[in-house]
């Protein structure tokens, strides 16, 4: 239903969108200046308050084509797209124009031309909540007092009914002094309307509550609209701002929010998330790996190809080994990344879309809060222990700058998958043969970790990140189905900003490292040297035996010996520390480190190769991995960031390569500190 | 605000926040004389303004006076 003010009066018939356009030639109320010749606008700013449906509105509106785009300066996003030829700027979920907080400050500017994103915005597409109209009114009036041409898009129209409400969107539309259509984006029901709609908006003189005036002002005047345009069996109480009682959304809260039955309920759902993704993404994994195995292969046999044509020196020459150990070996450790990014964020938008996301950071809350995090951050701590990356991007979901730059700098120090090859190894060094030890070793790997995370979150909110805790103020959204393309298209826009920022750093970092362990090659004698030492950081493969000679003779074991007295109170000789530096770009890499230096192999399944790593000796014959340097490089390694591809996304998403910096030394030197006293404290018992 | 019981309703009278929670609860709905309904009390609380529900820290809660709608009627 569309319906678009005219001086029908106290008359306000339902009319079909047609007839709406046929009546803007009649002549309108006095407040109102139709436009003498309406001019279609080229590009719409999209806002309204969170929960009211915008995004599903915007992704019904654009579909898959959409791009996101960050404000300059400034990590909050807006996404664009494109409906029926004029763009349509998502912008964030605001609450209010004039508020003291990032979002609101960026749509105000953005709307007065003060930053630009896309297009400037020629006029605006308001989303109202139907089921809660006092507030969703108030910020109407704000956003329609901004001097652009607007239409309103009345959401959630079937929730409404269902509770007993009925809208008269004429009535609302001669108040808001613009068109206001019922929709209900979830459905698609009403959208074909509202696109019609949006072809002429209109740039209401209406007589707005002052948006700078005190809120009782503009709540009287919301509460006046909605006795006059709602009716129906509740619609009293909504006018008077009396509270409902709601006795499903009671009950689900009674379980939900329970400070005991909510914390199970919670871990159930995460315990259930997880299990998916890691089920889920193994099958894509194991493919893309595949996939990128065929690219290479290919490559290298059009190198031989043209090698046994035209009898040029190519294969294993510096363009076939930079083509397929830096640019696809790197591409491919960073495109491994996607399976899981993906199903993190389908599953994370459809918990959202629930409602039920914002119970579950509401019963973290009380945890978190006494570390200085804020409730929110329980979510992508869990992640966190997949994968540092997509937790980090999950952080967005935190709305508070300090809060979200402290869960962003602990993250990393949750054990990831990345580190069990690494746990398994070093483990298996200090408990051969000692299945509880070591299955005790393993947990208390998560647990230094998770500890770790904690007391640095304490640390920095009370330091660099210290400020007044936020007190929780968190709206908690009707419960209601979840919708599947918001959350297919969540996912897929991820993915791409994703592969399009971070690859791009991810990759040309990977090539440096890749360089520095190809190059110098090793004299005559080995194979492929550079090939060899490249698999080492980018991708597992078979090896030849003279893989030690060149690691040894590459700029990065060069590195590896200079450093060596920096390791040396940790108990690391050269070799273990090669295998630190090498497993700078991701920690799994230490593990085929340490098969290419000891055993002349990467293949780090075969349990003779573990035998022989185990037994290696130093140049003075004593034992390389004795108990005290195998505890001690673990507690490096739960600790230590090691993980450039998490680097770069810390970097993309706190906007600036400081913290990215910070992280890294901190990290490094908590690490470096930890690993000491583990190997002191086990030396000092006698334990050598 | 922290002294409803789960169930009990009141009117806002008053608030003693900094501006700017002040504001964002204003623009979330929690203006003069609304009337609020404690879904559940404690720490932190969960209340219901008009259609809208919040997570309220009880230190928010506690700087929030109302009017309880029993006394007022």
């Amino acid at each position: 239903m569309t319906a678009a003010p005219n001086q029908s009066s106290a008359l306000f018939n339902e009319q079909s969108t047609a007839a709406h356009r046929a009546n803007d030639s009649a002549p309108r109320t006095a407040s109102v200046e139709p436009p003498t010749k309406p001019i279609r606008p080229s590009a719409y700013a999209l806002l309204g308050n969170p929960n009211t449906g915008k995004t599903t509105l915007f992704n019904r509106l654009c579909g898959a084509r959409a791009k996101t785009a960050n404000f300059p300066g400034s990590t909050v996003e807006a996404r664009i797209g494109n409906c029926d030829g004029v763009q349509v700027t998502d912008l964030p979920g605001i609450y209010g124009l004039n508020l003291d907080r990032p979002e609101s400050r960026l749509c105000s500017d953005y709307l007065a031309g003060r930053v630009r994103v896309g297009r400037a915005p020629q006029a605006l597409l308001v989303v109202a909540d139907a089921t809660n109209l006092p507030r969703n009114l108030i910020f109407a009036s704000q956003a329609l007092q901004q001097g652009l041409p607007a239409v309103i898009a009345l959401n959630m129209t079937d929730l409404a009914q269902r509770r007993g409400l009925t809208i008269d969107v004429h009535q609302l539309s001669e108040y808001l002094g613009c068109p206001v259509v019922s929709i209900c984006a979830r459905s698609g029901e009403g959208v074909e309307d509202l696109i019609k709609a949006m072809r002429e908006p209109v740039l209401s003189t209406a007589d707005f509550p002052d948006p700078k005036g005190p809120a009782n002002a503009a709540a009287r005047w919301a509460n006046g609209v909605v006795a006059q345009s709602v009716g129906g069996d509740h619609a009293v109480g909504l006018s008077r701002g009396a509270a409902a009682a709601d006795t499903f959304t009671d009950r689900l809260d009674a379980a939900f929010t329970h400070p005991f039955l909510g914390v199970l309920v919670f871990a159930a759902v995460m315990v259930a998330l997880f299990y998916t993704i890691f089920t889920l993404a193994t099958v894509p994994m194991d493919l893309i790996d595949l996939l990128f195995e065929h690219l290479s292969n290919w490559v290298h046999a059009g190198f031989a190809g043209l090698q046994n044509r035209f009898g040029w020196n190519l294969v294993d020459g510096p363009l076939h080994n930079l083509l397929i150990d830096g640019v696809i070996g790197g591409i491919a450790g960073t495109v491994v990344f996607l399976p899981q990014i993906c199903l993190l964020f389908f599953l994370i938008t459809l918990l959202e879309d629930t409602g039920y996301l914002a119970r579950a950071s509401f019963v973290m809350d009380r945890l978190l809060r006494r570390f200085g995090l804020p409730g929110q951050a329980f979510v992508p701590m869990l992640s966190a222990h997949a994968c540092a990356i997509p937790a980090i991007m999950s952080a967005r979901l935190i709305p508070d700058q300090r809060d979200r730059v402290a869960t962003i700098f602990v993250m990393p120090f949750l054990s990831c998958s990345a580190r069990l090859p690494v746990y398994v190894l070093l483990i298996s060094v200090l408990f051969a043969g000692q299945a509880l030890w070591a299955g005790v070793a393993f947990a208390g790997c998560y647990l230094l970790g998770g500890i770790a995370a904690l007391m640095t979150a304490l640390l920095f909110r009370r330091t660099i990140l210290k400020g007044p805790a936020r007190p929780m103020v968190l709206e908690l959204p009707t419960y209601k189905l979840p919708s599947l393309r918001t959350a297919l298209f969540t996912s897929l826009d991820r993915a791409v900003t994703f592969l399009r920022k971070a690859g791009t750093v991810i990759v040309g970092i990977c090539m440096l490292l890749w360089w520095l362990s190809a190059y110098p090659q090793a004299p005559a004698g080995g194979q492929s040297p550079s090939l060899i030492a490249a698999q080492s950081i980018a991708d597992p493969g078979p090896v030849a035996g003279d893989a030690t000679s060149q690691l040894t003779h590459s700029f990065a074991g060069r590195l590896g010996k200079a450093i060596e007295p920096v390791f040396s109170p940790l108990g690391y000789d050269w070799q273990l520390s090669i295998g630190v530096l090498t497993s700078f770009a991701a920690r799994e890499v230490f593990v085929s480190t340490m098969s290419v230096l000891f055993a002349g192999t990467d293949d780090t399944e075969d349990q003779a190769v573990l035998d022989r790593i185990r037994s290696a000796t130093r140049d003075d014959g004593s034992p390389v991995f004795t108990k005290s340097t195998a505890a001690s490089l673990l507690v490096f390694y739960v600790l230590a960031m090691q993980c450039l591809p998490t680097l770069a996304v810390t970097r993309r998403e706190t906007g600036s390569w400081k913290w990215a910096g910070l992280q890294l030394g901190y990290m490094t030197l908590v690490a470096y500190i930890a690993a000491l006293l583990a190997r002191s404290i086990l030396l000092w018992i006698g334990v050598a | 605000m922290s002294r409803l019981r789960d169930g009990q309703r009141g009117w806002l009278h008053a608030t003693d926040l900094c501006c700017e929670d002040c504001e964002l609860l204003n623009a979330m709905g929690l203006t003069d004389q609304c009337e609020i309904r404690v879904c559940q009390g404690g720490e932190p609380c969960i209340v219901q303004i008009n259609a809208t529900r919040l997570g309220l820290s009880a230190s928010l809660a506690r700087k929030i006076l109302v009017r309880p709608v029993e006394l007022n009627a």
